[in-house]
């Protein structure tokens, strides 16, 4: 695997695979490309969010490989990755409600699982798997959380409410699946969290709604400080709504990044093959596609000088595109699987 | 953070908040409150008609038994396995609540409203049986502590298992268990092994051997719930 993305890091997250953690084709830090800060280019972000260290769970049937993350506070990390593929895990550890086999969690400058209640109260959590009490109303859920949560800001939920077109004595039974969504993202943001974790909240919502509540998200986040991590297998949610990437499948971060810097970095390049040989020994090929006399190459690692280097090797180059955020996520993953 | 103030800290953190775990009790009492609304009609209406005399005691005791059985498979089944079944543990474990709270007002919520037939049955035949000495002859007090004893056990175990496999088979399976399994080697079987017999008839009678048993099934009561607290602290994924 070439993993040299995983050393790749945006100035507000920082991402890497330890040596020795078992991670096949692990680049030294020598090895690494001229232009890309590393992790000891930029030393450790000042005062994160949430810093991960090591962090590896295991099951039976599946294991979230060690792992190093940080973001910095006031940024919004999207989570891309496929059912299973570890999201709800990470971000679950992040909450404390999972506690990993190996490593250092650490939350808004607060060690986990040991101080999960102090940490859990500057948090907002909402996962697809979670419910709210259905034969309860809204403003139940209100009046109760408040008790409960010592920052709770009455004000701002009511105009949440407002905005979100919910009807507070309405059951939540009584609701559709996007209003439900709706409600448990205003029990989430009127707590004021520093930090919002949002674990695939869109799933199951028609178009329509998704949108909707995405638009309602973007409007709540535009004026706020607070970070975000937002998990999706939907990479148009994420695409639209982060401000940093990253990729994981299989229980492995495959890459992080700044969103613009990601988007930059990949390009699919039509080449006709010249004569001259070697033909794409080159590191920063990461997809091999031919097509008789032409090849389709993907590289994650491209720079304006790349389609000049081969023309000097002979090739023809054809077209260079830039690539959707779910197709770099495509060729990630396919890279990943095929051990590339 | 140094070391020091990080392990006090955390330290501080793991004992059981008072506050959240009120918090938790009542959001349980007022999710359960129908259920506690007909416990106590049941309870109450039960312990009218038991003091009836003829037929009709007989129907206040079935009543007051049913409201037992039926508490034994409902609490469990809606308050604990409720909530993870409807999803709504994530919800609850968003919040500022550390795992042990959670499980320490999980048990108590119930616990108490599990008392409340409870007790109004231990007042009531209390009462009953001070009232009418021939009832008292043919069931006596000491009897009916015994009996509520092993009913306040087998409720305890089943929500420790409830609270512990958070798995609907498992517990259902064990109620079944210790009601026929548990019933039958305390009517038929222990009452042939010598010791334990005399050691009941003497209960009965009112001898010392009757603390004796009411201490030992407290302590084996709480020893459940212990458990279930303890195993809940050690549990590495809470949803």
């Amino acid at each position: 695997m070439r993993d040299e993305a995983l050393q790749l890091v945006g100035p507000g997250i920082q991402s890497d695979e330890s040596p020795g953690h078992g991670n096949p084709g692990h680049r030294k830090p020598g090895h690494r490309k001229p232009g890309h800060e590393t992790r000891e280019n930029l030393g450790s972000v000042v005062d994160p969010t949430f810093r991960l260290r090591g962090v590896e769970k295991a099951y039976r049937h599946f294991r979230l490989a060690p792992l190093d993350l940080e973001l910095e506070s006031g940024t919004i990390l999207g989570l891309i990755g496929p059912n299973g593929a570890g999201k709800s895990t990470l971000l679950r550890i992040l909450m404390g409600l999972i506690r990993p086999d190996a490593g250092e969690v650490e939350v808004l400058g607060r060690r986990l699982p040991e101080f999960g209640r102090e940490v859990k109260g500057e948090i907002g959590f909402v996962s697809e798997d979670m419910r709210l009490y259905g034969g309860e109303t809204l403003r139940w859920h209100i009046d109760w959380i408040r008790t409960v949560i010592p920052r709770w800001d009455e004000s701002y939920a009511r105009k949440l409410v407002e905005r979100f077109g919910l009807v507070l004595d309405q059951k939540i039974k009584g609701l559709s699946h996007g209003q439900r969504v709706k409600a448990t993202l205003l029990l989430a943001l009127a707590r004021r969290p520093r930090l919002l974790v949002l674990d695939e909240p869109t799933t199951g919502l028609d178009p329509i709604v998704r949108r909707e509540v995405l638009d309602e998200l973007l409007q709540v986040l535009r004026d706020e400080s607070r970070s975000v991590v937002f998990s999706s297998h939907n990479t148009g949610d994420v695409e639209r709504i982060s401000d940093y990437i990253a990729f994981i499948d299989s229980g492995q971060l495959l890459e992080s990044d700044e969103k613009e810097s990601l988007l930059d970095r990949w390009r699919r390049i039509r080449v006709r093959v010249g004569s001259r040989q070697p033909v794409f020994e080159n590191d920063r090929v990461t997809l091999i596609e031919e097509d008789g006399g032409l090849v389709r190459l993907t590289t994650g690692s491209f720079h304006p000088d790349y389609a000049g280097e081969l023309a000097d090797c002979g090739h023809e180059v054809l077209e260079v595109d830039r690539m959707s955020l779910e197709e770099i996520f495509l060729s990630r993953v396919e890279m990943n699987r095929q051990g590339a | 953070m140094n070391e020091t103030s990080t392990g006090t800290m955390a330290a501080a953190s793991n004992i059981v908040s008072r506050d959240q775990v009120l918090r938790l009790i009542a959001k349980d009492f007022h999710l359960s409150r129908k259920a506690i609304f007909w416990i106590s009609i049941g309870s109450v209406l039960g312990l009218i008609l038991a003091a009836m005399p003829g037929q009709m005691a007989m129907v206040g005791i079935t009543l007051i038994l049913n409201v037992f059985i039926a508490l034994l498979f409902y609490l469990p089944l809606s308050s604990v396995l409720g909530e993870v079944t409807e999803q709504t543990l994530p919800f609850v474990l968003s919040l500022p609540v550390a795992p042990t709270d959670y499980t320490v007002a999980k048990l108590l919520s119930n616990l108490l409203i599990y008392l409340i037939p409870w007790t109004a049955v231990a007042v009531g035949a209390g009462i009953v049986l001070r009232r009418s000495p021939a009832l008292a002859q043919q069931l006596p007090g000491e009897l009916v502590a015994i009996v509520l004893g092993i009913v306040f056990v087998v409720f305890c175990t089943v929500l420790s298992i409830a609270v512990c496999s958070r798995s609907t088979g498992w517990t259902v399976g064990l109620i079944v268990v210790l009601m026929v399994v548990g019933g039958n080697f305390i009517s038929m079987i222990l009452p042939r092994v010598p010791l334990m017999r005399g050691l009941f008839e003497r209960a009965v009678a009112g001898g010392p051997e009757l603390a004796i048993i009411l201490g030992g099934q407290l302590v084996l009561a709480l020893s459940m719930l212990a458990i279930a607290v303890v195993r809940e602290t050690r549990r590495s994924s809470f949803l």
